[in-house]
């Protein structure tokens, strides 16, 4: 599904302050597994995360996604491919505020060009699954923490991703809100997504839906 | 040097325009000298953010130049009461002798933006930027035309110099001036020149649903798209305007986008530089069709381009024919100045 | 080509919605930009309309005025010299005016003294007359209506600013100081109407006798003379012929005067937008700084954009339309309060300095002239640079990387 060979990322790049965030990863993450990145922070998940989901390119080093070359491709396909293949879930919410929910949801899907009508349709189904529709109209700020996670993962999903990707998505929830979102990843399994979370929470990693974790440490993958 | 409200902002539009096309070229020349697509660098990353920049600029500079087209013939009309002779548009860009000069590099520079433009979309479209050395290198052909615009503009209006009362006489022995190119044109038979059009655009179209059902014959309508573009232009000094002024001797291209026409003249010549650059555009991408990044989508997108340019094309004759048929001017023999 | 449409339509909401939250931030900007297009569109309308107005008013002026020159300075005509461009072939009629100034100390004013057609003892009248003023063809007079008054030996019909200034009215008596310092004691028969008022404010009719006792001046002589001519082709032809034949007579022709006109307006006009092009300039990186100098909750929130999708090119279009926005609702709001400043308030900021200088100030209402060249002139003086101060700064915000979403971390 998403091969990574040899990956390197290296951030200001000639300058005496140059770092290397990634040495030569490679990494295998199949179809519909869960996959858990693990590592203490500045070990380089976030970076690598960003290269895998699209984000940003790899300083050397290739990626294949689903048998595509995808290392060279200029930032306008690299996005067209992002928002097409990956639904990202952050640390924080990162709603915009001032909107209401449904339009924060709806936001992705905007590039695209689809029918107002029937995207709302898409949005309020993807509220009310996860129990969100009667929030729909109202602002980002009137929700709670579970709520706007929520609102999050419903915006992470519009336009109908094969892969999930979570950054740390249990840094600010309780364990209560916590286990309510692994349920909804072991949802995502059941339709056969693949998800990619990087955590350090073992209350995560130690989840019985997890297929492999892979520990990260100072830019390299530990075996 | 007039110092006339209008004459600041044409200035202003040519200097404008000439340093973002200065600036693009700037980092135009960087990125031909320092693409790798295939690396993944810091300075790779930076270029290929630049070419957003690059591209939004040089839309702009496509979009004020042709405003800025408009604008000039605006001005040129708005002096005429200034000079001695001129009775409008037609005789202020003769005022000096770099009028007409910067009104066809005006033309000429829209064109090739426009040009830019429909190269640019289409290297977009393919995923390893297929004509980015092209297209750069267009760029910098283009940037000493747009340069030598702004030069001649500014000699244009510089070496201006109103027709005014001096202190000590009346400064009415002025000399008559002469008309150039404008005349030469004015002259050519209506008739005959009627019947020139009339065969360029059934040719033109002809040759363009042609291209667009078979896709052969895209060379020779992009030529031909040239030509009937510089053959409407003669038409509209030569018989198009004597329809819509309604007088036999008046060959003004200008006077067509006052408001006494009710603008017509916009909506004409809009048609017209719209259809000659989608045209050109045809010719331009041709080459490009075997690119293996464009071949999917390169054959369909110069098709639209075609189709938009007969359509325009058709539009324009549409709408003269209907001004030559609703108009009271007859012509019904050669009238011999 | 819908997927597009509908794709702006999304972006355009949204870029409303976002300039609708920062409100207080863009007003500033808003206001400063309005009042930029509002000072421009002002002195634009201004000089314009006045342009116009000159040029209606020129239409019924005479085609050719004769004057006699001598060393260089305007002197009395000799009405023998009319015999001689009567014959000129060509010219219909020939009349001769009696005009002039009179200083009054006591308000400190100039009058224009006009001996009305018909009222010189010494020549008979045309229908049209007028005053041409030496000083650089500024004051160019048009017709004037007599309101029915009945001009007489020993009266006057004095303009609208005179009376004001004055305060005076029909009957009351105003005295002169004569040439020779006698003082002459004339009774205002009547006031010119207020239509033609930035002509005949000054204006004072007089008939040509009370003028020559007032100035001294011979029945031989008149202060200089008009020509009709048949064929408006052959006014530069009499012209030249007139000069020839008569080499101290300087004829000036009307298409001078109103060239003449023209250009001092458009210079004064020129010379208001280079003086404020200062406070544009001011502007353009007023906007260059706002539009660069993005807040931590703007550059957040294009973060999230490019992170769940948004190309940069979108951010670039959401961007566009957002200063399209702001543009248009400054330059129309601008637009339509300058209109209003001009052509209904009398433009009260402008008008010492675009309008010349006199005690006698005209006090007219100008006849609304906005055409599109104005118009395309003002949004190349305004919405032009702004948007082209904003294209760099946009283009590095529409460039943060998408990954930086990753690493919010705290509200």
């Amino acid at each position: 599904m998403i091969e990574l060979m040899n990956v390197r990322k290296v951030f200001n790049a000639g300058n005496p302050s140059e770092f290397s965030a990634l040495n030569s990863v490679n990494l295998h993450i199949a179809e519909n597994q869960v996959t858990v990145l693990k590592g203490p922070s500045g070990s380089g998940k976030t970076t690598l995360l960003s290269i895998v989901g699209c984000m940003s390119r790899p300083s050397a080093g290739r990626v294949n996604l689903q048998g595509r070359e995808i290392t060279s491709l200029p930032e306008r396909f690299l996005t067209d491919i992002r928002r097409k293949t990956f639904g990202f879930i952050f640390q924080q919410p990162n709603l915009i505020k001032g909107i209401s929910v449904l339009e924060n949801v709806m936001l992705p899907a905007y590039p695209l060009g689809e029918k107002r009508s029937q995207l709302k349709i898409k949005a309020m189904k993807g509220l009310s699954e996860l129990n969100i529709a009667n929030k729909a109209a109202s602002k980002v700020e009137w929700l709670s923490g579970g709520e706007a996670q929520r609102a999050s993962i419903v915006r992470a999903l519009i336009n109908d991703p094969h892969i999930i990707i979570a950054d740390e998505p249990t840094a600010h929830l309780d364990s209560k809100l916590s286990y309510r979102f692994m349920e909804i990843i072991e949802k995502f399994k059941a339709e056969g997504k693949t998800v990619i979370i990087t955590s350090h929470d073992p209350l995560v990693y130690e989840s019985s839906m997890v297929d492999r974790v892979v520990n990260l440490r100072d830019g390299q993958i530990e075996r | 040097m007039i110092l006339h409200p209008t004459v600041i902002a044409n200035l202003l539009a040519a200097y404008v325009g000439s340093g973002m096309v200065l600036y693009a070229v700037f980092y135009g020349v960087q990125i031909l000298r320092h693409w790798d697509i295939q690396s993944g660098h810091e300075v790779q990353l930076v270029l290929e953010r630049k070419t957003y920049l690059i591209s939004t600029l040089l839309s702009y500079v496509f979009g004020l130049q042709l405003l800025s087209l408009f604008l000039f013939i605006f001005t040129a009309d708005s002096l005429t009461p200034l000079f001695v002779g001129a009775m409008c548009a037609a005789g202020t860009l003769n005022v000096d002798g770099f009028g007409y000069p910067t009104l066809v590099l005006k033309i000429f520079n829209f064109i090739v933006a426009g040009l830019w433009l429909v190269l640019n979309y289409a290297d977009n479209q393919g995923y390893d930027y297929p004509l980015i050395k092209k297209k750069y290198l267009l760029l910098a052909c283009v940037t000493p035309f747009i340069l030598l615009e702004a030069v001649l503009e500014s000699a244009y209006f510089l070496s201006m110099k109103a027709d005014v009362i001096t202190s000590c006489c009346g400064s009415l022995f002025s000399s008559e001036r002469v008309t150039g190119i404008g005349s030469e044109i004015a002259s050519l038979p209506a008739l005959s020149m009627m019947w020139v059009f009339y065969s360029t655009v059934s040719c033109t179209l002809l040759c363009g649903i042609f291209f667009y059902l078979k896709g052969l014959g895209g060379y020779l309508y992009a030529a031909l798209s040239l030509l009937m573009f510089i053959v409407s232009l003669v038409s509209i000094v030569s018989f198009i305007s004597l329809y819509i002024y309604e007088l036999p001797t008046h060959h003004c291209p200008f006077c067509i986008i006052m408001e006494e026409y009710s603008y017509i003249g916009y909506l004409l010549y809009l048609l017209l530089f719209g259809a000659v650059v989608s045209g050109l555009g045809v010719g331009a991408l041709l080459p490009f069709r075997q690119v293996e990044s464009l071949q999917a989508m390169l054959g369909g997108f110069i098709r639209k381009l075609a189709l938009a340019s007969v359509i325009l094309f058709a539009v324009f004759t549409a709408l003269v024919s209907y001004e030559i048929v609703s108009s009271s001017l007859v012509i019904a023999y050669e009238v011999v100045y | 080509m819908t997927h597009w449409i509908e794709k702006q339509r999304y972006i355009i909401d949204f870029t409303l919605s976002s300039l609708l939250r920062r409100k207080v931030k863009n007003f500033g900007l808003l206001a400063l930009y309005t009042l930029i297009v509002f000072i421009l569109a002002s002195t634009m309308f201004f000089t314009y309309a006045i342009k116009k107005e000159a040029a209606l008013i020129l239409n019924g002026a005479p085609e050719i005025v004769v004057q006699k020159i001598v060393a260089g300075r305007h002197d009395l005509f000799p009405l023998a010299y009319v015999e001689t461009i009567k014959n000129i072939r060509g010219v219909a009629s020939v009349e001769s005016r009696l005009w002039g100034y009179y200083y009054d100390s006591l308000v400190s004013a100039n009058y224009t003294l006009l001996t009305p057609p018909g009222n010189d003892a010494a020549k008979p009248s045309a229908k049209t007359t007028v005053v041409e003023n030496d000083s650089g063809g500024e004051a160019v007079k048009p017709l004037f209506e007599l309101n029915g008054a009945k001009l007489e030996p020993g009266t006057l019909i004095i303009g609208n600013g005179i009376a004001r200034l004055r305060a005076i009215g029909k009957d009351d008596y105003m005295p002169f100081r004569a040439f020779d310092g006698k003082v002459l004691n004339f009774r205002i028969a009547g006031v010119l109407s207020s239509q033609s008022e930035l002509v005949s404010s000054d204006l004072m009719l007089i008939t040509g006798e009370d003028f020559r006792k007032l100035f001294g001046i011979d029945n031989s002589h008149v202060t200089d003379l008009t020509v009709v001519v048949n064929n408006p082709s052959e006014v530069a032809m009499v012209a030249s012929k007139i000069k020839k034949h008569l080499p101290d007579a300087r004829p000036i022709i009307r298409d001078e005067i109103l060239r003449t006109y023209d250009s001092i307006f458009n210079w004064r006009g020129g010379m208001m937008i280079v003086i404020f092009s200062a406070a544009v300039l001011a502007f353009v990186i007023f906007a260059w700084d706002k539009a660069s100098g993005l807040s931590a909750g703007e550059r957040r929130e294009i973060g999230i954009l490019k992170a769940v999708g948004w190309e940069t090119s979108d951010v670039i279009q959401m961007k566009f339309w957002e200063g399209a926005m702001i543009s248009l609702t400054a330059f129309f709001t601008g637009v339509i309060l300058a209109y209003i400043h001009v052509f209904f308030t009398g433009s009260i900021v402008f008008e010492p300095a675009l309008k010349g200088w006199s005690s006698l100030y005209p006090n007219f209402e100008l006849t609304p002239f906005v055409n599109l060249e104005q118009l395309t002139t003002l949004f190349f003086l305004t919405v032009v640079p702004y948007t082209v101060a904003t294209i760099v700064p946009i283009w590095r915000a529409a460039t943060i990387d998408p990954d930086s979403a990753m690493r919010f971390t705290g509200e």
